[in-house]
């Protein structure tokens, strides 16, 4: 629906004419992909404004160093990269600010004694299940939520995850699983109040992967 | 070492269900959870993290992201094609290098017409999607590359306001077509402030803080906001070089008629800010001081 321009093109045919100055072949690269890009930005910054900056900076970013562009990963691989970067870089910044001689184990604690979770009231609803996952995202530390976010939350696989994170993939699934235990003791109630049948391992992770999230970023149009 | 009564902690079943204990550890704490309610319990819980993660639908992007972000690229495209053309005209910018070339080192942000007057002005003139800002107040004007001329002659620069906290971008499609006055990318505040020299930077910096904290509706019952005349239009543009100002205040300076121009740069900490008496224009800027400023990124 996004690609009026240039519909034939794969991503790195896009970046390709980009390179040679046509001057709105980025603009559709970003089109066809801001959604997960947005997904990425704003689950691991959890505020929009601040996903919005980073993805702009992102996007100009990318604009301007197209040329870095090796073409030993997916273009999306390497926009992805480029905006989880720039959101983790702002949350490092965010937390200097914020707690200037704490770590992240301290910034943890730190958050964890702050910010409440809000118990749901209405376990059938989507939404406050949603807002409580991003409640409890903030509690944990920037590069386990990336982690978690790429691989859990848009359902990527952990070698494309890993590719765009720069981390090996044991990495990845070491900073997902200490993710998840961070997280366990946060989201607990959600899991009690939310019908059996729908928490067993076995339910889980097909699910809810049908929107923007669904393609994994190696999986881009590239040709 | 056969001691299947050890718990397991959170970290290690995690680690166990995401593949990364393997051998005898790993069969040993299978076989403890066999036995161990608690740690089932727990190990079902990191099942449920999952779940519950996976089970919060991905948003798409909101329409206001994508249309600021949409006019950014644009704008760095436009920018590009002008530095492409017309390399020499670069010279008046603020940054001396010309747009598209910073190929090595961190990315700078600059935002259009912040590179340079030329590029803002090739941006006005080539740019579908036009973003115009006034102080805190923001709106994107969706407006045909053939109804553009105007407003390029009389706001040459337009400047990617972003991330304001006065919020949404207004999609101003009905106020398209050749309804497109001549407009001013800012307006102008008349604070009623007597600027100070002592107190110079900290008075411009709290009418910087308030533009972009202030919504419009509150902000217009304490100050008067105004469409500039040609002379401080021109004046203003002058001052910063044909960058849209964030701010411009029709005030007083040391108890004489001033205008205050103080110029902002998203992701910038630093900004800066001009005190021009009566007599600037387009042809002078008539300046009777000139400061930076820390803005903390507002």
């Amino acid at each position: 629906m996004t690609d009026r321009i240039f519909p034939e093109l794969s991503d790195a045919q896009l970046l390709k004419r980009h390179l040679q100055g046509e001057p709105d072949a980025f603009g559709q690269l970003f089109l066809r992909h801001r959604d997960r890009l947005w997904a990425v930005a704003l689950r691991t910054l959890c505020d929009p404004e601040e996903a919005a900056d980073a993805l702009q900076e992102a996007m100009i970013s990318a604009f301007r160093r197209a040329g870095d562009f090796r073409g030993d990963s997916a273009v999306t691989t390497w926009l992805h990269r480029i905006v989880v970067n720039a959101s983790l870089d702002r949350l490092r910044r965010r937390t200097a600010h914020a707690v200037s001689s704490v770590g992240d184990e301290g910034t943890l604690d730190l958050l964890a004694t702050q910010g409440r979770v809000p118990a749901t009231t209405d376990p059938a609803s989507v939404r406050d299940t949603a807002l409580d996952v991003e409640a409890a995202l903030r509690l944990i530390p920037p590069e386990q939520r990336a982690a978690l976010v790429l691989v859990d939350m848009l359902g990527y696989p952990v070698a494309d995850a890993a590719a765009v994170l720069e981390i090996s993939p044991g990495t990845v699934k070491s900073r997902c699983a200490r993710g998840r235990a961070r997280l366990l003791p946060y989201l607990e109630h959600l899991r009690s109040s939310t019908p059996a049948a729908e928490v067993g391992p076995e339910a889980g992770f097909s699910r809810n992967r049908t929107a923007t999230g669904s393609v994994s970023p190696g999986q881009g149009g590239d040709g | 070492m056969r001691r299947h009564s050890a718990h397991v902690n959170a970290n290690g079943l995690a680690e166990l269900s995401a593949g990364l204990i393997s051998g005898r550890r790993a069969t040993r704490i299978h076989a403890h959870l066999v036995g161990c309610q608690r740690c089932a319990s727990v190990s079902a819980g990191l099942s449920g993290v999952r779940v519950l993660l996976a089970s919060v639908p991905p948003s798409p992007m909101p329409e206001a992201v994508t249309a600021r972000l949409g006019a950014a690229i644009a704008a760095e495209a436009a920018a590009r094609s002008a530095a492409a053309a017309a390399p020499e005209q670069l010279t008046r910018g603020h940054t001396p290098q010309p747009a598209g070339t910073a190929g090595d080192g961190p990315p700078r942000r600059r935002w259009p017409g912040w590179t340079s007057p030329a590029a803002a002005r090739a941006f006005a003139t080539a740019a579908a999607v036009c973003l115009v800002a006034a102080g805190g107040y923001s709106a994107v004007q969706l407006t045909s590359p053939g109804s553009s001329g105007p407003s390029v002659s009389a706001g040459p620069a337009t400047r990617t306001r972003i991330g304001t906290a006065a919020g949404p971008y207004h999609v101003g499609a009905s106020r398209g077509g050749g309804q497109v006055p001549a407009q001013p990318a800012f307006s102008v505040v008349i604070s009623g402030i007597d600027y100070n020299r002592s107190t110079l930077s900290a008075q411009i910096e709290s009418e910087l803080s308030k533009l972009s904290r202030v919504g419009p509706d509150t902000q217009a019952g304490k100050a008067i906001r105004r469409t500039p005349t040609a002379q401080q239009d021109a004046c203003a543009l002058e001052v910063t070089s044909g960058v849209t100002p964030t701010l411009v205040d029709a005030a007083r300076y040391q108890g004489h008629p001033a205008t205050i121009i103080a110029l902002t740069q998203k992701g910038n900490p630093y900004a800066q800010a001009w005190v021009v008496g009566p007599k600037c224009s387009g042809t002078q800027s008539d300046q009777l001081t000139h400061v930076w400023l820390y803005a903390s990124g507002g």
